[in-house]
């Protein structure tokens, strides 16, 4: 199964945030320690089935990698919501271990590169192909059920 | 399995559709605020068209409200204007009478001239009309003099007594003619010629209705009259 067309939600001039679905963009994301990381800049959506799949964070500027622009890719299950203070908490993530994180340079999401992601959060990679994204990595019922 | 989900947009309003919408209420709103309000506008005149013309003798420059006359059965013959009864006191009238009660006097008195001079008192009203008109006149500040007011004294003696029936009307004729050429002679000299026949068609009226001579003499003298009279009553050059 070849990866599905990601795009960014802003492309997608047709399309928009679900009603009762809050748009996280802009909201601040926040590690293990609630340490400030970054914030989320784009969502990357899968159009066909009407679904976010990754959340485009751009790091502050403390945790970028030399010379790059900051970016990097969420698993949207990966994150806990927070709707009263506008935080996403990624408790797979600090302030060291994302240094380490693969950076998102806008490029052709590839498997291999979303299982380098998978990898970094400390997830093993699935062998199914057509169960890659019903992990809990990419349940968007666990975003929003962490909710506090 | 749960999810953040996205939809297609839903249809909305075109902006520029709303922007239509609101100039078209603004114009709405501006039309209905800025127009003349119709109570504003000018009424239609008083009088229409003349129905006849004016005696070829009468060489006297007409006003232009003069130019339009009733109808010539419009007014009874005994019917009095509101100004005429106001002015038949002998005393000196208010000095708020201005330029455009009497062109109005001069208006009523063309429009009493035209109607049936055969009428039983058409004489009589004329006279009387005539007379508060030119005392109205001559109590102007321009006009008035030591002749004027000889003249005005004897046209209101002489039509002091116009409500008896058997009072004579050819004093009270001569004596308004009379007047009419002491006011032009103050100040009118283009007024000259008319004013002059004014009077001597005055001397040869007999006050009376009983012909038909005497009936066309008798609106003769009071259309003339209402000529002069509306010359009069523009300011003097």
């Amino acid at each position: 199964m070849e990866t599905p067309p990601l795009r960014r939600l802003r492309d997608l001039t047709d399309f928009e945030v679900a009603d009762d679905n809050p748009d996280v963009r802009g909201w601040v994301v926040r590690g293990a320690d609630g340490q400030a990381l970054g914030r989320v800049h784009e969502l990357l959506v899968d159009p066909a089935a009407l679904k976010v799949r990754y959340l485009d964070v751009v790091l502050d500027a403390a945790f970028r990698p030399g010379g790059s622009e900051g970016h990097i890719l969420l698993p949207i299950g990966v994150a806990a919501l927070d709707a009263e203070a506008d935080n996403v908490f990624v408790p797979a993530l600090s302030a060291a271990s994302v240094r380490a994180y693969p950076p998102y340079t806008e490029i052709q999401i590839t498997r291999d590169y979303e299982e380098a992601m998978l990898r970094a959060l400390g997830v093993t990679p699935a062998a199914d192909e057509a169960a890659f994204y019903e992990r809990n990595q990419y349940d968007a019922a666990a975003f929003y059920s962490r909710r506090r | 399995m749960a999810d953040i989900n996205i939809q297609r947009k839903k249809n909305a309003p075109s902006p520029w559709l709303l922007v239509l919408l609101a100039v078209a209420a603004l114009a709405a709103g501006a039309y209905f605020f800025l127009r003349p309000d119709p109570a504003d506008e000018p009424a239609p005149p008083a009088v229409t068209s003349a129905a006849g013309a004016l005696p070829d003798t009468v060489g006297i420059r007409a006003a232009p409200a003069a130019d339009s006359l009733a109808a010539a059965d419009a007014l009874p013959a005994d019917s009095l204007a509101p100004v005429a009864s106001a002015r038949r006191a002998h005393g000196p009238l208010p000095e708020t009478v201005g330029l455009p009660a009497e062109a109005d006097g001069a208006a009523q008195l063309a429009a009493q001239a035209a109607t049936s001079p055969a009428a039983p008192n058409y004489v009589r009203a004329g006279l009387q009309r005539l007379t508060a008109v030119l005392v109205a006149l001559a109590d102007r500040d321009d006009l008035r003099d030591a002749a004027t007011a000889e003249q005005r004294d004897n046209l209101t003696s002489a039509t002091s007594r116009l409500d008896e029936p058997t009072a004579s009307l050819r004093p009270g004729l001569v004596a308004a003619a009379g007047l009419v050429r002491a006011m032009q002679q103050k100040a009118y000299p283009e007024l000259e010629g008319p004013a002059t026949d004014l009077v001597r068609l005055a001397g040869q009226l007999s006050g009376r209705s009983a012909t038909a001579a005497e009936q066309r003499q008798n609106q003769q003298f009071f259309t003339q009259a209402a000529a002069a009279v509306r010359v009069l009553s523009e300011p003097a050059r």
